[in-house]
């Protein structure tokens, strides 16, 4: 099994490598918010403020924001949490329900998939979520990139995609 | 009455409002616990295994207004005595309506929580600490009875650097009976300070409420020892020591956190002043706790100790009298004067606690936790050879709960 591994990857160096890179895209998470949000960045800081409920409207503005989350069962999900923001996801549940029911503010909405939150933020001017790069397009806007390359990840979202795909 | 009014008029605001964008959500405890003692309480508990002191529900409706505004009402239901409602009978725990004025700046007005301590905001809320209940070195029922009041607060929070700065400030009122005992706070007013990294967290709180305190027996005390006024005006004195009237406490609290791969560790201590006069405790508090994470399991030890002194006005008037009119000489005096001692023992006492329990978190929305606690307590006035009822000359309790936390 070994030997054949090898001898694939000697066929096939240009597609393992063209693989690999679309992997790595793949890797990258967005913050999207709808167009004619003002709003052109944000920082790492922010961001992580936004989605742990301690920064309530989109900073300089005073413009509510309605944040979005994806499925908590989603590979994205655990990625943009344990990763990005360094909450595990017990710590996560903990702090979640000490914060809402503290009267501190609401937890994020969640929706389906990348798609879903694409048609939210479109839908709505106050909307923020988090989406895997590759799937941006012109009906939002991109105000914050988070670059991470893991194999196990990438596996992770493929066979997630794959699995709401069918 | 102008609160009153206030609570009514968001109530009305939550009726009218789009009941679509409403999002509703609960937490409950299932809780039992015993202690080793068939002859005193603890919380509720005694040597009988007893599922009503730790189990309560919780719902929470929380329902956006309109730009930046947002009503939030919780209703929970318990079993321990507060306002002398009926067992389980729920109540309106809080009912505010929230205002962002700026990204860094909020504004609430209603019925809200009184955030003393760490885990004032979610003191009912189990799934959200690991132990079975707050340590009740700091967490003790006659200050976290105070855990609510009426009117409003504004908080700013602010990135600093890596770290977040919070300042709140509050102000309102409140009206409770807890454990047989009256308290009507005309003005409560308070501050907390709070620097928060995300791995660490330092927490400085201010309260200071006027109070009237009072029971039904410390009033019918007064009453007897004013029947004696004829014979000495000392118990004018006696009489007028057992109610606090409109009068100043003065609440403080630190606390910190601390969170590593592996360790948890997290402590508060607490002050409170009582007034001169009356029979108020000057309490100290404080523990300290260790927790530790593997996975879905979090064992963790606590040890804590509090220390209520009783204001000595209230014993010295007593002890006072028996100079000016000897015992043996009236014996319903005497019946009388140990009853009023005996009663001040409740006053003032001080402890030990130590605890030991472990948290499983069984599934994404469930924890279970098991617990096993020490205390040893005494009475200052039993350590000075003074009266103790039988109850407090056993110093030693302990009390093992098992607790189910789901939230939903």
């Amino acid at each position: 099994m070994e030997k054949k591994s090898k001898r694939l990857w000697m066929r096939y160096p240009l597609a393992l490598s063209l693989l690999l890179c679309t992997a790595s895209l793949r890797a990258d998470i967005v913050i999207i918010v709808n167009p004619n949000n003002p709003v052109e960045t944000l920082t790492e800081r922010e961001v992580k403020r936004i989605f742990l409920g301690r920064l309530r409207q989109f900073p300089s503005t005073n413009r509510a924001m309605d944040v979005l989350d994806q499925d908590a069962e989603s590979p994205i999900y655990e990625k943009f949490y344990t990763e990005f923001i360094g909450f595990g996801l017990r710590k996560l549940r903990r702090y979640r329900a000490a914060y809402l029911f503290s009267g501190k503010g609401t937890l994020p909405q969640e929706v389906a998939d990348h798609g879903a939150v694409k048609a939210k933020v479109l839908k709505n001017e106050r909307a923020i979520g988090y989406i895997d790069a590759t799937l941006v397009d012109d009906s939002v806007k991109v105000i914050y990139r988070w670059s991470h390359q893991d194999s196990q990840g990438i596996y992770n979202y493929l066979h997630y995609d794959l699995a709401l795909n069918n | 009455m102008v609160l009153r009014t206030l609570i009514h008029f968001c109530l009305l605001l939550l009726l009218s409002a789009n009941a679509s964008s409403a999002s509703l959500s609960g937490f409950a405890s299932l809780g039992v616990g015993k202690t080793n003692r068939s002859d005193g309480q603890f919380i509720d508990y005694d040597d009988n295994w007893s599922g009503r002191s730790d189990s309560l529900l919780g719902v929470q409706l929380n329902q956006p207004l309109y730009h930046n505004l947002d009503l939030t009402l919780q209703l929970l239901s318990q079993a321990i005595e507060v306002n002398d409602r009926s067992e389980f009978q729920p109540s309106v725990d809080w009912l505010f309506a929230s205002y962002q004025i700026s990204p860094a700046v909020r504004f609430r007005i209603g019925r809200l929580r009184t955030p003393l301590f760490l885990n004032s905001d979610n003191l009912a809320v189990g799934y959200s600490y690991d132990w079975a209940r707050p340590p009740v070195d700091v967490y003790a029922p006659s200050i976290i009875g105070l855990s609510n009041f009426d009117g409003f607060d504004i908080s700013m929070l602010k990135a600093v650097g890596d770290r977040e700065i919070e300042v709140a400030f509050y102000l309102g009122r409140t009206k409770k009976e807890i454990m047989q005992e009256f308290i009507d706070i005309d003005v409560m007013t308070g501050a907390h300070f709070e620097l928060k990294g995300d791995f660490d967290l330092f927490r400085y709180s201010f309260m200071a409420a006027k109070t009237t305190q009072y029971s039904d027996a410390t009033d019918q005390a007064a009453a007897s020892f004013r029947q004696f006024n004829g014979i000495n005006s000392i118990f004018d004195a006696i009489a007028d020591e057992g109610r606090i009237n409109n009068e100043w406490y003065f609440y403080q609290a630190l606390g910190a956190e601390w969170e590593g791969a592996k360790w948890t560790i997290s402590t508060e201590a607490n002050i409170t002043i009582p007034p001169e006069t009356g029979p108020g405790s000057y309490i100290r508090g404080g523990y300290i706790a260790l927790t530790m994470q593997l996975d879905n399991l979090r064992p963790y030890i606590v040890i804590g100790h509090h220390d209520y002194e009783l204001n000595e006005r209230a014993i010295d008037a007593i002890r006072e009298s028996t100079l000016q009119v000897p015992e043996n000489i009236i014996p319903s005096l005497d019946a009388l004067r140990q009853l009023a001692l005996t009663a001040y023992e409740n006053y003032d006492y001080h402890g030990l606690s130590g605890t030991i329990g472990l948290r499983f978190d069984l599934l994404t929305n469930i924890a279970l936790k098991a617990e096993f606690q020490y205390f040893n307590a005494g009475t200052h006035l039993s350590d000075e050879g003074n009266v103790s009822s039988d109850i407090q000359r056993q110093r030693d309790h302990h009390l093992t709960t098992i607790i189910l936390e789901v939230i939903f």
